[in-house]
């Protein structure tokens, strides 16, 4: 007796499906039980990557080159050069005076009294906070320079607030001035390759780990501090984005010609670099790094009845339009 | 319509913009070109496995060599350089008094930390990934069992600030203390990367829970939140939500503890290295498991501990006849005590739950009287 067509269609198409599945999973277990590849695999594997890496190098920048025309070819968009202390940022004529209140509140809030920076005075940041898609904006070569370019190019749906627009110029910021410190000094070292950090998660971490070295920071000792930032063993204590606060409170305290100091220091160990730039004595820099941290400790309550005014407040919201009604009308 | 609801109609939708994603995701022109993407997706190739051969070929000379160099089963490479003097010797020291405070200490087993420039054995001019992580080779050499740490380097400075660092045995103290595991317990450590024993720390598993923030997002605004590890596996999510099967299923199932990210994963699976040091998360319980086993240690005592690692039975039974209970159970009351447990499915918290019953029925009773009060009025 012969099956109706799409009854067969359907067994034939059942019977591919396990077997795919059925290869699949062999596939997968030897896979798995393949043993590691010898040394001649592997370097036979090493030299015929070798040559197909350079040609889809060359193919990749050829790519890259044609696109960069292409944008090149396309009408630029007005921009307008605005500079805020030692920082250079494009952006769009009618975002000029946000650029200008944002990047100015980050400079003074986070880097003020850094001055000196050579790849601060080299780079451009461009900036722009669109409310739809971001189109990047084209640099006119002709205000900037061969300058590197930090492009902060934000959009309203990702970055609702100036509170997030701000910690983007932070992070770029830093950025660019962390360039300045060679990975492989004593001090690029210690300061590792961290974005900027929050000065309340810093301020909650110190205060709440457990650490010996941290209490001891706390309670004022100068070696619980040198200790928990890892100035002393190499082993940090509070979280190593703590290290750029230090690096920043140090330069705020040096004054004039401060990072210059820090950078001739760079190879010197870390603590010595701190306390050359700031001008005092490592007792000055750990006080002054403890006090910037603990100003920003943040207001932390138990949770206690968080969620329960929540649910209320839903609660409340939804028997005000119950009581609207005519059915539950109170009035 | 009338003039308030439209006004609070209004606000609501206007609020739900605001906090609402796009509704598509629109990349930037700077996102890579498919030719781009090919370059590195080769690149990535090479680099693992020009990996894979550095550590082949430091796996082939590094076990003989601590053998024969072994003093008291332990031989220390430090890097060749005459200005780091006073610093490896200050390692040096530290080494060793950290592997005589080591109690018990099996005999036969023999521990290296070798120091080596990290293109040592390289082919010049090639990529190479986990080029500066430490590398743990674990294996038996004519008989004789060894735990080695191999520290690539790149400058003298580099290293200088790293002798300072490097103090720590990791996996390796448990090596040295209880010797070659069996055999099945071996095969488990494989399996996850030596990834339940990168930290020599037993409070590690608390610190960590403890230093998490808090929970984020717009979900807080209703009263909900995501359990931790909630892009992890089902399984692990499972024991989350309280099932003590799916919990020793998260522990122990190779494609559930094997690292996942990066270089690492694909050397670790094709290459003698048993496990790189530092780097991402590993599965199933991101950074927090990294000090299970020790944990297990302080809890159990030693002489438990010991008749886990050497049990030849598989790692759930070793578990229960070293430890006295079930693994899956132990696991669940420890991912609790950390992180705490939370409630599967798509519902409220009880709380919520109650408290909205509550408020209905405080809100009915205050209804009905004022509708009792009118009529009688």
């Amino acid at each position: 007796m012969s099956r109706p067509r799409p009854v067969r269609a359907a067994l034939a198409a059942l019977a591919l499906l396990a077997a795919g599945a059925m290869f699949g999973t062999v596939d997968a277990a030897a896979q798995q039980s393949a043993p590691p590849p010898t040394e001649d695999e592997l370097l036979r594997q090493i030299e015929a990557l070798g040559p197909m890496l350079e040609e889809a190098r060359v193919a990749a920048e050829a790519a890259e080159r044609r696109r960069a025309m292409e944008v090149a070819a396309r009408p630029r968009r007005p921009t307008e050069l605005v500079q805020v202390g030692p920082l250079r940022i494009v952006t769009l004529p009618e975002q000029a005076e946000l650029a200008a209140q944002l990047f100015g509140d980050v400079w003074r809030n986070d880097f003020d009294g850094v001055a000196g920076s050579p790849a601060l005075a080299e780079h451009v940041f461009v900036f722009q906070w669109a409310w739809r898609k971001v189109e990047p904006l084209r640099v006119d070569a002709t205000a900037t320079g061969s300058s590197p370019v930090q492009r902060i190019e934000l959009t309203r749906a990702w970055a609702k607030t100036r509170g997030v627009a701000r910690a983007r110029i932070r992070d770029a910021v830093w950025a660019v001035l962390r360039s300045d410190i060679p990975e492989d000094s004593r001090l690029g070292l210690w300061i590792g390759s961290r974005g900027y950090p929050s000065m309340q998660r810093v301020a909650r971490l110190v205060t709440t780990s457990p650490s010996d070295d941290n209490r001891a920071c706390l309670a004022g000792v100068t070696d619980g501090c040198v200790a928990a930032l890892g100035l002393s063993t190499g082993e940090m204590s509070v979280p190593p984005e703590a290290a750029a606060i230090v690096l920043l409170e140090a330069v705020r305290m040096g004054g004039s010609g401060a990072w210059t100091r820090l950078l001739e220091a760079r190879d010197a160990a870390p603590l010595d670099a701190l306390a050359h730039a700031a001008g005092v004595d490592a007792d000055g820099v750990m006080a002054a790094w403890l006090a910037a941290v603990l100003a920003e400790r943040p207001e932390m309550h138990a949770g206690l009845g968080g969620q329960a005014v929540r649910v209320l407040l839903w609660v409340l919201a939804l028997a005000a339009f119950a009581t609207r009604s005519t059915r539950w009308r109170l009035a | 319509m009338k003039r308030w609801l439209a006004v609070v109609t209004g606000s609501m939708g206007l609020v739900a913009l605001w906090a609402l994603p796009p509704s598509r995701l629109e990349l930037p022109p700077t996102q890579k070109l498919p030719a781009r993407l090919r370059h590195e997706a080769i690149e990535a190739e090479l680099r693992r496995a020009h990996a894979a051969l550095r550590a082949l070929r430091w796996s082939d000379s590094l076990p003989s060599l601590a053998i024969r160099a072994a003093v008291d089963g332990v031989a220390l490479g430090p890097p060749r350089a005459e200005s780091l003097e006073a610093e490896v010797q200050a390692w040096e020291e530290a080494q060793r008094a950290t592997l005589a405070a080591l109690r018990p200490r099996d005999p036969d087993m023999v521990l290296g930390v070798f120091w080596q420039p990290a293109d040592e054995a390289t082919i010049s001019g090639v990529p190479i990934g986990v080029r500066t992580r430490r590398v743990t080779f674990v294996g038996e050499h004519d008989g004789t069992p060894y735990c080695i740490h191999a520290v690539p380097y790149l400058t003298e400075p580099g290293a200088r600030a790293l002798l300072r660092h490097i103090v720590d045995l990791d996996a390796c103290r448990l090596y040295a203390k209880y010797g070659a595991p069996g055999e099945r317990i071996q095969e488990w450590l494989d399996a996850s990367s030596l990834g339940f024993a990168r930290v020599a720390v037993p409070t590690f598993a608390a610190d960590y829970a403890r230093l998490q923030p808090a929970p984020r997002g717009t979900m807080r605004l209703f009263g909900l939140s995501r359990p931790l590890y909630a892009d992890q596996n089902l399984a692990v999510q499972a024991c989350l939500a309280g099932r003590p099967a799916a919990c020793e299923r998260a522990v122990t199932d190779p494609q559930l503890i094997s690292p996942q990210f990066g270089d690492e994963a694909w050397v670790v699976a094709n290459s003698p290295a048993s496990s790189f040091g530092g780097g991402a998360s590993h599965p199933p319980f991101g950074y927090l498991d990294d000090g299970l086993l020790y944990e297990l240690e302080a809890r159990f005592g030693a002489e438990a501990f010991a008749r886990f690692w050497t049990s030849t039975e598989s790692v759930p039974e070793a578990f229960e006849a070293a430890f006295g209970e079930p693994l899956g159970e132990w696991v669940l009351r420890w991912i609790e005590g950390h992180v705490g447990l939370y409630r599967a499915g798509p519902s409220l918290p009880w709380s919520s739950l109650w408290l909205s019953a509550l408020a209905l029925t405080a809100l009915a009773g205050v209804a009905t009287a004022a509708g009792v009060r009118r009529r009688v009025g």
